[in-house]
């Protein structure tokens, strides 16, 4: 049954090999607006405080900016955009979530970062029916942590869509 | 090969653009917007900070002459220096999911700077998109 949800959600091929073997996902929980959503931590690099992105001329809304980490330049991604979220006011909690997928390192723009969880796999369902269909793309899953409802990011999906638009 | 680059301020914007783009630099004064080229034509005159979305220009000091095979084109700009040629060595390409988004390649490198990022400006190509807008 846990091998099955892992190779649903994707694990069979995704993150190294000790992380293949648990029978749980470690998960960044993170806000956009009042939603809840979920960064798989094999993704994930960082997690930096805001500060305004170098805008970039031409570039579509969902890009925001550039911002330096460490001597690397990173795509902001407006997170809210592609999620339908409102976009809200950067404030002291709004947060870069950093990572890399293949080989594209993007700085995802969240309102809020709360903790690295350990889900496990049997908690995992597939989306509901009832969310649009963009958004449905982007989400690999649904789960619950502490009785707050979390959408689990399909990052290489997400990427494919920023290609894409 | 080393890159002889320019420091562009725009209001409370900074840019780099590569020197050999870059025909002859202007001090910009009341004969400026009347100027021609070397084989007399008027100068296409535009504004950098308008066309990059900045704020205008509180007092517009230089203007960048780019020369294009039919067209020159007059850029101007708050002030305009020599960059650091070590800063060269640091530049980095525009990330490709960015560079394959932008509606425009008036932008073609970026240096980090701080937490933030110095954008390297294609003046060829904003150029050469004033004279289409033009004709």
């Amino acid at each position: 049954m846990i091998a099955e949800r892992r190779s649903y959600y994707g694990l069979s091929n995704a993150g190294p090999t000790l992380e293949r073997c648990r029978a749980e996902r470690k998960l960044l929980l993170v806000a956009l607006s009042n939603e809840w959503y979920a960064i798989p931590g094999e993704h994930l690099r960082e997690v930096s405080r805001w500060h305004a992105p170098t805008p970039v001329p031409g570039a579509p809304p969902a890009l925001p900016g550039l911002i330096s980490r460490h001597g690397v330049i990173l795509t902001v991604v407006a997170t809210h955009l592609l999620f339908g979220s409102p976009m809200s006011t950067p404030g002291r909690r709004t947060r870069y979530v950093i990572v890399t997928v293949d080989d594209v390192h993007i700085a995802l723009l969240v309102d809020a970062v709360d903790d690295l969880v350990d889900i496990p796999f049997t908690a995992f369902a597939p989306p509901p029916e009832g969310i649009t269909t963009h958004k449905a793309r982007l989400i690999r899953a649904i789960t619950q942590h502490q009785e707050r409802a979390l959408a689990v990011v399909d990052l290489p999906a997400l990427v494919a869509a920023l290609r894409a638009s | 090969m080393c890159q002889l680059l320019l420091s562009i301020s725009i209001g409370n914007g900074a840019y780099l653009a590569s020197r050999s783009q870059v025909a002859a630099l202007h001090r910009m004064g009341a004969h400026t917007d009347s100027a021609h080229d070397q084989r007399g034509r008027p100068l296409l005159v535009a504004d950098l900070g308008a066309l990059l979305g900045s704020a205008p220009p509180s007092a517009v000091g230089h203007g960048l002459q780019i020369d294009l095979r039919r067209r020159s084109v007059l850029l101007r700009a708050d002030h305009v220096d020599e960059a650091d040629p070590a800063l060269a060595a640091l530049l980095q390409p525009l990330p490709p999911l960015l560079r394959q988004a932008m509606a425009r390649s008036w932008i073609c490198a970026a240096l980090p700077n701080h937490d933030q990022a110095i954008l390297m400006l294609d003046l060829r190509q904003i150029a050469q998109d004033v004279v289409r807008r033009e004709t």
